[in-house]
């Protein structure tokens, strides 16, 4: 399983903006469900994933509610702003080119 | 970016500084909910709710580093870090006062001077002149081609020249000083002034405006018929003597017994050439050409747009060329030196700038090592604390930068103390002895470029101070907790290697200052106290002048120079003032000579006849003096054989001369000069002159290193006409009077009896001949560097004092085994003191190459002494030797006062 630091540079960013696109969560659902919809491959230890949020939310990419949980305590929900998510967008954008020119190079090397 | 994402983004960093704990505590809440989920999977997955706690907090590892990294992404932490940091140092400040108080003080010394002397020499060097577009006014003098360092003024032939042909100047002026006598009235005495006689060019060659009135103007030119005279006087004298009366303007005064009309005031920051001139007469450049034969003239020009000091001086020396050829008597041989004001008036400021800006610099880099020392040493104590930290999660980046926030603070500190150091040096500096006929440093008001100055060096110094001291700490931080909390683990032998080496060069550079200042202050002793070939002890001088116009008369030319008719004689009018203060009461004897013996700059020298001169040189030419009978024995200055000029040697008997040892040994090497004649060779009739007397070389000025060759003549024996520019001589003279008590006690009755017979004419100058204190006022800088280098000498026992108490911290339970092996005080002290002594020596050895360094540099200030003057290089090493000892004394005795049972159980 690779390490966070595996993960290329701002690879983890898109992964938490795109994970909480549809649904506000919170941190442990989001380091959840980068490891189930991944099967397993990535998970994210917290020590990378709550310094990566704090810094979302300082740049205004996504925003944050104290809710209730089912746990019957609150916790902090992560959700996209506006901004965020163009960010998203421009994000994929710029991954989409990056794993196909990697993809690219892969092939014809 | 959006405005909306702006606003969004500001939110939480205004949170994040005003609600810090609010958000830590989410944070932590955050944390907690995260882990009590772990917790939950972990029983769900059939663990015991103990090893599930136990797994949980494994995974989530150093919880509060990870608060840290969390409270890392918002941007602010810096300033919270900042904050925690500031209150840490001012804590740790106010802990250890003693070494606060002298490290920001010294620092603030050090920063204070540096910035204080770069700010004048700015200014000075680039900075403005009190004149309109300064940059382009430059002084024109006239060179022999020959020997062209004998820079001279120039003829008013010349001058009128060069401002009718030249095409590089805007404007050209001339100038020629001319000390008057301001006649007395009801309420003032008379008073001898400087003053200048200029031509119309000069005040519009500066641009300067009048502040009442007007300036002169082509009508003001005296012509041949007597008219009345028009004068323009400074706004120092307008203030001094009229009380800046509105209606000076037109009023009468009496400047050398002449009725002068005041027709405008110059305001006080006219300086040229000093500060000191105090009216201007116009001149009439016509009337001198009739005896253009000496080069007196003062030039000053102000440059057309863009062209350089080179190509005018190009421009005039074509010139030159051309009146080489028109007036071949006077102008052959003469080229044209063309410099900028700005060196002229202030190059003077060069030696003492640098003087004291390279000690100013040294004691503040020595005030730099002496912080860094001290740092090392509070960073090596803090080891621990700072092993702790880092065990607790902190940064390698945060201790650093902690550290450096304590140097910023003590350089911030420092910065702002130096203000009133600047403040205050700028104003010393003022105090700088011009040299002659140059203006004194003006004053230079503390703007933003000083400030600038401050602010640089105050960084450099926080830079300079904390890099070692952080990185220090930051590379032993990797050294493991357990290690650093023992007392053994803080003596690092590289870092001791380090603090001794910066306790030596603080030895070196303290070392350095200490022969300097030592080489400049034997300088002033020893001018100050040298043998001047008489008695000084009970000794008044003064000046007083009859105008040269009153008695020289110009009669005709002989070999293209003009010859004055001296009539009535002044030597009658010069013996009724010397008898009437002979007449007063206290005098014990009292004579006169025509220019002060020992503090004159230009003395007349003229051709002999009948002499065959070694060298040829101006230099090398006799100087004459005029004396009355009795100089000598008045002066008591004894004459090595024969007789002084007296009583008998009046007009009618044979002309005698008195000379002085230095002209004996060279015109009549091996031989007794008495008996033998010589003629001055100006005009034919000029009479021998018989050699009476050999008297005792003095010196014509303190500083001067050999008396030039010199003869004494007598006031009575001298030729009715005069083919020299010295005839003025004739009229002037230096009282010399013998009190009995002190001579000080002199000066009212002195001032009060030559008023009551001469009203119009008055004395100056009047001082002792032993002017000690004097001389040290007019040596400020050496004050200054003196100053600096008791400072340098305190910082470095201070570093010394830092580097043995921290040893000897180190080395209890030794010196404990020791003393309770038998050791006594003496081998305690030999163990302990040597190493000390060590560092020390191998500083001063390190600092004697300094030292003969700085002693090279400043030698063109030294008189009397080598610059490897063994005495004083010795005597600055046993002193800094001294300071260190002290220094160690109370470590030591600390040392002695460990009671082994204590120290040995202490760890």
């Amino acid at each position: 399983m690779p390490k966070p630091s595996d993960l290329l540079q701002g690879t983890l960013d898109l992964l938490i903006l795109k994970t909480i696109a549809r649904d506000p969560l919170h941190g442990w659902a989001i380091s959840k469900r980068i490891q189930e919809l991944s099967d397993d491959v990535l998970a994210v230890q917290q020590g990378s994933l709550y310094p990566a949020l704090h810094r979302l939310e300082h740049q205004g990419w996504i925003t944050a509610d104290w809710k209730p949980t089912e746990l019957g305590r609150t916790a902090k929900f992560y959700s996209l702003t506006r901004e965020g998510r163009q960010q998203l967008e421009r994000e994929l954008e710029t991954w989409d080119r990056l794993s196909s020119a990697v993809r690219l190079l892969l092939k014809r090397a | 970016m959006t405005t909306q994402r702006l606003l969004r983004i500001w939110g939480h960093r205004l949170r994040s500084i005003l609600r810090k704990d609010a958000v830590d505590l989410e944070v932590a809440s955050e944390l907690a909910f995260h882990r009590e989920l772990l917790v939950r999977e972990q029983v769900e997955a059939g663990r015991s709710r103990e090893q599930a706690e136990r797994e949980a907090t494994l995974t989530l590892g150093n919880v509060a580093a990870l608060q840290e990294h969390c409270r890392d992404q918002r941007r602010v932490t810096w300033l919270h870090d900042f904050g925690q940091d500031l209150g840490f140092g001012l804590r740790t400040m106010r802990r250890n006062r003693g070494i606060t108080l002298v490290a920001v003080a010294s620092l603030a010394i050090g920063i204070g001077a540096t910035s204080a002397v770069l700010g004048v020499a700015r200014a000075i060097f680039f900075g403005a002149l009190p004149f309109p577009a300064a940059d382009r006014l430059v002084v024109v003098r006239a060179v022999p081609l020959e020997r062209p360092s004998q820079q001279t003024g120039a003829l008013v032939s010349e001058h009128l020249a060069w401002r009718e042909r030249n095409r590089t100047f805007e404007q050209l002026g001339a100038s020629h000083g001319f000390a008057g006598d301001l006649s007395g009235d009801a309420d003032e005495p008379a008073q001898r002034i400087d003053g200048q006689l200029v031509d119309a060019g000069l005040f519009a060659t500066f641009g300067v405006q009048p502040i009442a009135g007007r300036l002169f103007s082509e009508r003001d030119v005296p012509g041949p018929a007597p008219a009345v005279q028009t004068v323009v006087i400074s706004e120092r004298l307008w203030e001094r003597r009229f009380n800046r009366d509105t209606a000076i303007v037109g009023r009468e005064i009496r400047l050398n017994r002449r009725p002068s009309v005041v027709v405008g005031v110059v305001p006080s920051t006219f300086l040229y050439p000093d500060g000191r001139i105090d009216y201007w007469l116009p001149m009439a450049p016509q009337r001198a050409l009739a005896s253009d034969s000496t080069r007196i003239y003062a030039v000053i020009g102000r440059l057309k747009r863009g062209v350089t000091a080179r190509a005018a001086e190009a421009d005039l020396n074509r010139i030159a060329r051309e009146l080489a050829r028109e007036q071949p008597s006077i102008s052959e041989g003469w080229g044209v030196r063309v410099l900028p004001l700005r060196t002229v008036q202030y190059g003077w400021t060069w030696e003492p700038l640098l003087t004291v800006g390279i000690s100013s610099a040294v004691v503040l880099l020595l005030a730099c090592v002496n912080v860094v020392g001290l740092l090392l040493a509070r960073g090596a104590a803090r080891r621990p604390e700072l092993a702790l930290r880092i065990a607790l999660g902190a940064g390698r980046g945060r201790i650093v930068r902690q550290l450096m926030t304590e140097s910023l603070l003590l350089a911030a500190m420092a910065g702002l103390l130096s203000v009133a150091v600047v403040w205050w040096g700028a104003r010393a500096l003022r105090y700088f002895a011009p040299l002659p006929g140059q203006p004194s440093i003006p004053p230079i008001a503390i703007d933003a470029s000083i400030a600038g100055l401050v602010a640089l060096l105050t960084l450099i110094t926080c830079l300079g101070i904390g890099l070692v001291p952080a990185l220090a700490a930051a590379r032993d931080s990797s050294v493991d907790l357990r290690r650093h909390c023992t007392a053994a683990a803080v003596r690092v032998p590289r870092e001791r290697r380090l603090r001794n080496a910066l306790v030596g060069a603080q030895v070196a550079l303290a070392l350095m200052l200490l022969v300097g200042a030592g080489l400049l202050v034997n300088t002033v002793v020893r001018v100050a106290s040298r043998d001047l070939g008489f008695d000084r002890n009970g000794l008044l001088t003064c000046e007083f002048q009859i105008t040269p116009t009153e008695f020289l008369h110009p009669v005709g030319s002989y070999r293209g120079a003009t010859v004055y008719e001296i009539s009535p004689p002044p030597s009658h009018e010069l013996e009724r003032v010397l008898d009437r203060i002979r007449a007063i009461p206290g005098v014990a004897s009292a004579a006169g000579i025509s220019h002060h013996p020992t503090n004159t700059l230009l003395l007349p020298r003229m051709p002999l006849a009948g002499l065959t001169e070694p060298r040829g040189l101006l230099a090398g030419l006799p100087v004459q003096f005029l004396v009355t009978p009795g100089l000598f024995s008045t002066m008591r200055a004894p004459l090595v054989s024969g007789r002084e000029i007296d009583r008998q040697d009046t007009e009618g008997r044979p002309w005698a001369a008195v000379v002085n040892e230095t002209m004996a040994r060279r015109f009549w090497p091996g031989e007794n000069p008495i008996g033998k004649q010589f003629t001055v060779a100006t005009l034919p009739d000029e009479q021998p002159r018989t050699i009476v007397g050999v008297v005792k070389d003095m010196p014509t000025r303190r500083e001067e290193k050999a008396a030039p060759p010199v003869y004494y003549t007598s006031y009575l024996q001298q030729a009715s006409r005069v083919r020299s520019p010295w005839g003025g001589i004739h009229g002037r003279m230096t009282f010399v009077i013998r009190a009995h008590g002190d001579p000080l006690s002199l000066v009212g009755p002195l001032r009060r009896a030559v008023a009551e017979i001469e009203p119009d004419r008055p004395i100056s100058a009047i001082s002792t001949a032993d002017p000690g204190v004097y001389f040290w006022l007019r040596k400020m800088h050496i004050a200054a560097v003196s100053g600096l280098a008791a400072v340098a000498t305190l910082l470095a026992s201070l570093g010394v004092y830092g580097v043995m108490a921290y040893t000897l911290a180190g080395r209890a339970r030794e010196i404990a085994i020791r003393t309770s092996l038998g050791a006594g005080t003496r081998e305690i002290v030999r163990a302990i003191g040597l190493p000390s002594l060590r560092i020390v020596s191998v500083g001063i050895v390190a600092g004697l190459g300094g030292a003969f360094a700085f002693a090279m540099l400043i030698r063109s200030q030294l008189w009397g002494i080598s610059v490897t003057d063994r005495p004083t290089y010795a005597a600055a090493s046993l002193m800094l030797l001294t300071a260190a000892g002290l220094a160690c004394i109370g470590p030591i005795r600390k040392a002695l006062r460990i009671d082994p049972s204590t120290a040995l159980r202490a760890d």
